[in-house]
């Protein structure tokens, strides 16, 4: 249970901040990534906000020999870049460019009932099923 | 005179009264003090705000990784539940509980952070949507979980990633620019 509060609350404080920020609404973002054109840096600070206060926190929790709840800290050691990441996000950042939305802000702002963020949430959801799909039918053989 | 009174009541706020209850409303209160840089002609809405919003992120992510030991990666978060593993999904359906939460919260303390404008048709969203829940998956992550867990850490892989997928998105933006999508 402490761990389903855990997960709630910090995803609650998560969805709050990218509403403060302004990352819930596709047309800042765009025109933060409206580098060419009319450009509004101002969404640069929630990634300086962010990275400031994560990684001075990430260096002093990982100083502990285990997290509060859970035997064992799950971070990500794979160091090699390859095509897939580079690929993927690419096609994530040309549709981040397009909509407006990452993943998270589309989730909080689904709850406006704008039909475009749920057309855009649903059409995400296929998208991760796509992948899915295609992952277990094509890319993962011979592993 | 201006400018040193609306920064007075800045400074209250984020020295003086941090008390929790009252944050979502000196949040709110805060975005009314405008022009405390620029002689009254700069709105703090548009570096301030971001900043408080990032940092309440980055304590989020912290909060988790304290507690749980886990990555703060909504992609990632997300596609557990869509493609569920024994054992390991029933926190990331209390995050996307959480994430919905703010939201609704959003909506009753600060309804313009929810004022969604559709900026272009449902064939645009559909192909955002897709290119956004496919390329997250197959690039192992997303603004979150790339950008901010995994810069913070340094890791190789999200720095490329988040280079990467601001590139695209500032090209697809200059894209969209040049062939009259954006007005």
């Amino acid at each position: 249970m402490s761990l389903l509060l855990a997960a709630f609350f910090s995803a609650l404080m998560f969805g709050l901040g990218l509403g403060v920020a302004g990352m819930t609404l596709p047309s800042k973002v765009i025109g933060f990534l409206d580098v060419t054109g009319n450009w509004d840096p101002s969404l640069a600070f929630v990634m300086i906000g962010a990275i400031a206060v994560h990684s001075v926190s990430y260096r002093l929790i990982t100083k502990r020999a285990s997290p509060i709840l859970t035997a064992n800290f799950q971070i990500p050691t794979k160091r090699q870049i390859d095509p897939k990441l580079i690929f993927g996000s690419l096609l994530f950042g040309a549709g981040w460019g397009l909509g407006g939305f990452c993943p998270g802000p589309a989730i909080v702002a689904a709850v406006s009932g704008v039909p475009s963020v749920l057309v855009f949430l649903v059409s995400m959801i296929a998208g991760v099923y796509l992948h899915q799909f295609i992952n277990k039918s094509f890319l993962s053989k011979g592993n | 005179m201006r400018v040193v009174t609306d920064h007075a009541i800045v400074s209250d706020w984020i020295f003086d009264d941090l008390a929790i209850p009252s944050f979502l409303a000196r949040i709110v209160k805060a975005t009314e003090v405008r022009g405390w840089l620029a002689g009254g002609e700069m709105n703090i809405d548009q570096f301030f705000m971001p900043l408080v919003g990032g940092v309440l992120i980055g304590l989020s992510a912290s909060l988790l990784l304290l507690l749980k030991g886990r990555i703060f990666g909504v992609s990632g978060i997300l596609a557990g539940v869509l493609i569920p593993k024994a054992g390991d999904t029933a926190w990331r359906v209390a995050a996307l509980g959480g994430l919905v939460t703010a939201g609704i919260l959003l909506l009753m303390v600060r309804p313009e952070s929810m004022a969604v404008v559709s900026v272009g048709s449902h064939w645009r969203y559909i192909a955002a949507g897709l290119l956004v829940g496919f390329g997250t998956q197959l690039g192992s992550g997303c603004t979150s979980g790339h950008g901010v867990c995994g810069i913070s850490r340094l890791s190789p892989r999200s720095i490329a990633a988040t280079f990467t997928f601001i590139a695209a998105g500032i090209m697809m933006v200059a894209l969209m620019r040049a062939i009259g999508v954006l007005s």
